[in-house]
């Protein structure tokens, strides 16, 4: 292959990058638009990857409702709790490594329940799209009452899943920082085992969200409680 | 996650502002910790890259300009490089070449360096590696920027007093490896990058410890292969580009 037909290749694919670039989100005002596209053009190995790991729009709009939020938001805190144990190195490594398996659960769990939000979102988003019919008769509008009542205790199951998620995230980087201010003001290890056995029994909180949960098959009322472990 | 009050100040998370060309660039002087996490952020990462990527256009497009200029004043041209100079255009090939083989021999060089980061077993995407790839280059620039008036001073007083022949070509070649010797700056960032990373994504202090020693090596062929690559692909483009100006090398 020649100079030539090797950048003839190189411009061809760097346009259709262009192209993706200038369709997709851009940076504000035209001179960075235009930065964008250029770069992309010349730079396109750089801007491949940007363009691969980048969300559709629709995703994106669809999710920022908040399960999205919420995958980032668990995101963050696991950055942030692992962060926090990283710094507990030699310092308080034997309960690190006995809570070990049970932070690793922890975090599973809320990867968990965020999917449990996810996939109630969807049900909820489809049963509000399905038309009503208004010239139905009495039976049927009652069937089609108690079906609409079962969504609105789905919802309610929803907020409530939600709620527990938030709060237990919530509770954990409370935690976190409690990890830092302990290390950095020369607390004993055994403060610092305290704290992430109370880390890792935020696992305890949200297994009984789920017992409870998954508990009653029938349209029952989710009762509310606090996800804080005690 | 609107119930979830994250931490303001802490890149990434929210209420930390979009950062912009000259925040990066004094990240870059003053705080690399802040740049080494706004590259680990998922959600500010490819912004982040788009600025490295301009300041590193900035700098290497400033090294290319001033270097034309000396060529250009050279009594003789020098031995070895392609023949520059403002009248036919042929400058342009050498800023050209710079730019194009500086930053897209990186582009090049990105499928190894994301394969050897699995080797060193650093769970990183495409998109870190490529930003982390993005951020070497800039401080390279940065670096660069800081060496440039130095050398400038020194080769225009060679070049318009002093004029001795063999310690100007001397200098001249010192100016055409100019963005190598930054760009140790570059690769020692470049570590520090992919340590942090390796530290936040390793689960034992056995592993971790095994890991460094690795990723040394691991830095060395990346560097390696960089410096095989890089000055081929700036030759090859500033002859091309040179010829196609009307220069003769």
């Amino acid at each position: 292959m020649t100079l030539t037909a090797l950048v003839i290749v190189y411009a061809l694919v760097g346009c259709g990058v262009a192209m993706a670039t200038f369709l997709g989100p851009a940076e504000r005002g035209w001179f960075g638009r235009t930065l964008q596209v250029a770069t992309a053009f010349l730079f396109w190995p750089l801007e491949l990857p940007i363009l691969l790991a980048r969300v559709p729009n629709g995703i994106a709009s669809q999710a920022s409702a908040s399960p999205d939020s919420l995958a980032l938001a668990i995101d963050r805190v696991d950055r942030e709790l692992e962060h926090a144990l990283t710094g507990l190195d030699g310092w308080a490594e034997d309960v690190l490594e006995r809570e070990r398996p049970r932070l690793a659960e922890l975090r599973q769990a809320w990867r968990a329940q965020a999917q449990r939000v996810r996939e109630i979102d969807a049900l909820l988003a489809d049963a509000s799209r399905e038309p009503v019919s208004a010239t139905a008769d009495a039976e049927v509008q009652q069937s089609e009452a108690a079906r609409l009542a079962n969504f609105e205790r789905l919802a309610a199951l929803r907020r409530q899943v939600h709620a527990d998620l938030l709060a237990t995230l919530a509770w954990v980087r409370e935690l976190v920082s409690m990890v830092h201010l302990a290390r950095f003001t020369g607390a004993s290890s055994k403060r610092a085992g305290e704290l992430v056995a109370q880390i890792a029994a935020a696992i305890e909180g949200l297994s009984r969200v789920a017992i409870r949960d998954g508990a009653g098959d029938g349209p029952a009322s989710p009762a509310r409680r606090s996800s804080r472990s005690s | 996650m609107e119930n979830l009050a994250l931490p303001a100040g802490a890149p990434g998370f929210t209420g930390e502002p979009k950062p912009t060309f000259l925040s990066i660039v004094e990240w870059i002087l003053k705080d690399t910790p802040r740049l080494d996490a706004s590259l680990r952020d998922r959600t500010a990462v490819a912004g982040v890259l788009h600025r490295c990527l301009w300041i590193a256009l900035a700098g290497f497009t400033m090294f290319g300009i001033s270097l034309s200029i000396l060529l250009h004043l050279a009594p003789k041209p020098a031995v070895l490089l392609p023949h520059t100079s403002w009248g036919d255009g042929s400058a342009f090939a050498l800023i050209g070449a710079y730019d194009l083989g500086l930053i897209a021999a990186c582009g090049i060089c990105l499928p190894s360096f994301y394969f050897y980061g699995l080797l060193g077993g650093i769970q990183a995407t495409m998109l870190e590696v490529a930003a982390h790839a993005a951020r070497a280059l800039a401080v390279t620039a940065v670096v660069l920027m800081g060496l440039l008036p130095f050398y400038l001073g020194v080769a225009l007083l060679q070049v318009l007093f002093l004029a001795d022949s063999k310690s100007l070509h001397v200098l001249l070649m010192v100016g055409a490896i100019l963005p190598f010797l930054a760009g140790l700056w570059g690769v020692a960032g470049l570590k520090r990058g992919f340590m942090a990373l390796a530290k936040e994504r390793t689960e034992t202090k056995a592993v971790k410890l095994q890991r460094r020693a690795f990723l040394d090596l691991l830095l060395l062929a990346w560097a390696g292969v960089y410096t095989a690559v890089t000055p081929t692909m700036i030759w090859v483009l500033w002859t091309k580009l040179a010829l196609c100006f009307g220069g003769a090398s």
